[in-house]
């Protein structure tokens, strides 16, 4: 079991007495983020890679220390773990140097965030894709049989959610991730709303791509990951060129580091980076399984002081089992925005609306104009949920 | 509709301050969409109907409920009462600068623009003279204190029923105290027409200055100007016991209207000098018309001293 309100003693701005319910876009820090980052600023602001005094040499220990840390959280080596500035570009990265011209489908979902869906309808605009999308069923969620249908032998990538960022569902990725290879396919799993809520292993997973961004697991902002089994990897030419991305470079020919090394471009960010590996060390010392087991329970108690407010519409699934802690809703004619600020401005209470980032997605579940997303993380309590259910309740009495 | 009032809000608050330009150019653009039949897609709208109904929600849900759910009516009154005010100020403004008077000619409205030092002042007015130009009277008729062979001649036209006059009072009696020995001051009353009991409570003072009780009994009647417009002749009377005016002569004056004819001339007088409303000041051949402050009557004396 963990102890909620020691973690919240960690996270300053809860005590302003805000009850933070926008984790899937954003998660809080807590001290130990902020002050691995600061000593990097404080003691040791080098660079690392070229530098060879004593700053550099401990920002390179530490920037290192940092993916390890990332690659023992999501159970891979540290070779495996390029550090991008979050997921998009961690996903663009695959777009922009996987090799279609062999077989060149992919195959998505139209559950995707757009970071997911954008790069590939670039590619297809462009005449380089084939793309294809499965469709969900009325709770926003993917059924393994359709993801079957829609893979096959010219199918070159599956670019799937982990958990999806709109209503908080989960694609069968251990049935989506066999289907394609035993088609031959390549899968690209969009973890950004999986490892930050998620024991996560992925080697156990078989994915051969999966993206996440830091500053939804308690890290830095412009922090994130692409894991990418090896073999792909040495495989895949560089992103972008420049710093550090090379070994020799003549005027004639280039000779580019292995990886991860040849996929980041430039001076890094040293500071998010230490302050994501925090952010591991964090989560690790609290255990995921109890974060999970924490959600679960929270989860529970948000869709009921939801289905008790007169007039919600929840989006996703009906069945407890199949939830996560994160609810869209709409209440009655309202206007999302507006529940939003009064959530905010009457019970401080901090949610997201809009589309999320996934319009088609939001479309297809008939909540093309928008909706209201609560989304919980481990330091938010039922007491919480509880008021969060309250001031809805009375905002709903004004419509 | 909302977005229409907020424009109007944040351009003038842009005026002031930076921070409010990027909220004026949301609006503008908000009011521009809805001009051209398409939704405002900043969502200021919403912030600002959100914004709203939750600072009432924490005094009254109920109310804020009600707000909530008329929202659209409570911005077309807020929009209606905009315009008209716009409107109301745009034709103050015209009158300001027509008639120096922003309730117009005759008005005995009170001008705030006038009021701190403006050049003319919307006060008891004349009810026939629309213009601004003033000229100095032809004579020097009327209750005269200080230096006869002055370098300055203050001439005020003044109505006891006139509020701004009376308004007047104690920064006239602070002129003849800071001025005294250097300049002289010449009262005409002068009855406005749309007050009733004028013409009967100048008649009254120049009776008094009969008696050489002018000062005095000017002094009692402004000082009971609300019984003067409620009661004239009580006020009156009681305005001469106050001021130690022989009753029986008192009485004989105003029962003759002895003074009726120099009350019309000192009328004539003002209308000829283009009087639109009292108290007109005359400082040589310069004006200041309304209750201005100690500050104007000495920068126009220093200088007229000084020539």
């Amino acid at each position: 079991m963990m102890d909620v309100e020691s973690i919240r003693e960690d996270f300053t701005v809860l005590k302003t007495g805000v009850a933070y319910f926008d984790s899937a876009c954003m998660a809080l820090k807590p001290r130990q983020v902020v002050e691995a980052q600061d000593e990097y600023y404080s003691d040791y602001p080098g660079c690392a890679g070229r530098s060879l005094h004593r700053l550099g040499k401990k920002t390179e220990e530490k920037f290192e220390e940092a993916r390890s840390k990332v690659a023992t959280f999501v159970s891979c080596s540290p070779e495996e773990v390029v550090f991008t500035r979050n997921t998009t570009e961690a996903i663009n990265l695959v777009a922009r140097t996987l090799d279609f011209t062999e077989r060149n489908g992919v195959t998505t979902s139209v559950m995707e965030h757009h970071s997911a869906l954008l790069p590939f309808m670039m590619l297809s605009k462009h005449g380089k894709i084939r793309l294809d999308y499965v469709a969900a069923d009325v709770e926003g969620v993917t059924q393994a049989g359709e993801w079957r249908k829609k893979i096959n032998s010219s199918t070159r990538l599956v670019v799937v959610h982990h958990t999806t960022n709109s209503v908080g569902t989960r694609a069968p990725l251990a049935e989506v991730i066999k289907a394609a290879h035993d088609a031959g396919a390549l899968v690209l799993v969009d973890s950004a709303q999986g490892v930050p809520h998620c024991e996560t292993n992925f080697k156990k997973l078989g994915a051969d791509f999966m993206a996440f961004s830091g500053h939804k697991m308690l890290g830095p902002t412009g922090t994130g990951c692409l894991v990418a089994r090896r073999e792909l990897l040495e495989e895949l030419p560089p992103f972008m060129t420049g710093g550090e991305t090379v070994e020799r470079v003549s005027l004639d020919s280039v000779t580019f580091l292995k990886p991860p090394q040849r996929f980041e471009a430039g001076l890094q960010n040293y500071a998010g980076m230490i302050g994501l590996g925090a952010a591991c060390d964090y989560l690790s010392k609290v255990g995921m399984k109890n974060v999970e087991a924490h959600e679960h329970a929270l989860a529970s108690k948000l869709f009921e002081a939801l289905s008790d407010v007169k007039g919600t519409r929840i989006y996703g699934p009906s069945d407890a089992g199949k939830r996560t802690a994160l609810a869209a809703f709409n209440l009655g004619k309202a206007k999302p925005h507006e529940i939003a600020m009064l959530l905010d401005k009457t019970a401080k209470i901090a949610v997201r609306s809009g589309v999320f980032c996934a319009e088609p997605a939001m479309t297809h579940l008939g909540a093309g104009s928008g909706a209201v997303r609560a989304s919980l993380y481990l330091y938010n309590t039922e007491e919480e949920v509880q008021l969060f259910g309250e001031a809805l309740s009375k905002i709903a009495e004004l419509y | 509709m909302i977005c229409l009032v907020a424009l109007a809000v944040f351009l003038v608050l842009a005026v002031f301050s930076a921070r409010y330009r990027p909220l004026a150019r949301e609006a503008f653009d908000c009011v521009f969409r809805k001009m051209t039949l398409r939704p405002c897609e900043s969502g200021l709208d919403e912030r600002l109907k959100s914004t709203l109904v939750a600072s009432v929600f924490s005094k009254s849900p109920r109310a804020a409920g009600a707000l909530n759910r008329n929202f659209e009516l409570f911005s077309w009154i807020l929009t209606a009462l905009m315009i008209a005010s716009f409107a109301y100020s745009a034709f103050s403004a015209y009158n300001w600068v027509v008639y120096g008077d922003c309730n117009g000619p005759g008005s005995d409205g009170f001008c705030p623009f006038n009021a701190i030092g403006g050049e003319h002042i919307s006060d008891c007015g004349t009810g026939n003279s629309t213009s601004r130009t003033l000229v100095l009277p032809a004579t020097l008729n009327g209750q005269v204190v200080g230096l006869a062979d002055a370098k300055v001649t203050v001439i005020e036209f003044g109505c006891f029923e006139c509020k701004y006059t009376k308004e007047a009072e104690p920064i006239v009696a602070r002129v003849l105290e800071e001025y005294a020995g250097r300049i002289r001051f010449v009262f005409k009353p002068f009855p406005i027409p749309t007050h009733n009991n004028s013409r009967l409570a100048e008649q009254a003072a120049l009776c008094a200055a009969r008696q050489d009780r002018f000062w005095a009994y000017k002094d009692e009647l402004f000082s009971m100007q609300p019984l003067l417009l409620a009661n004239a002749s009580d006020a009156i009377e009681r305005a001469g016991v106050n001021a130690a005016v022989n009753s029986s002569e008192f009485q004989e004056c105003m029962q003759s209207n002895a003074t009726a004819t120099e009350v019309e001339a000192f009328y004539r007088e003002g209308m000829a000098s283009g009087l639109y409303g009292t108290p007109t000041f005359f400082i040589n051949n310069r004006t200041l018309v309304g209750p201005k402050p100690f500050e104007a009557f000495e920068a126009l004396i220093e200088e007229e001293l000084k020539k």
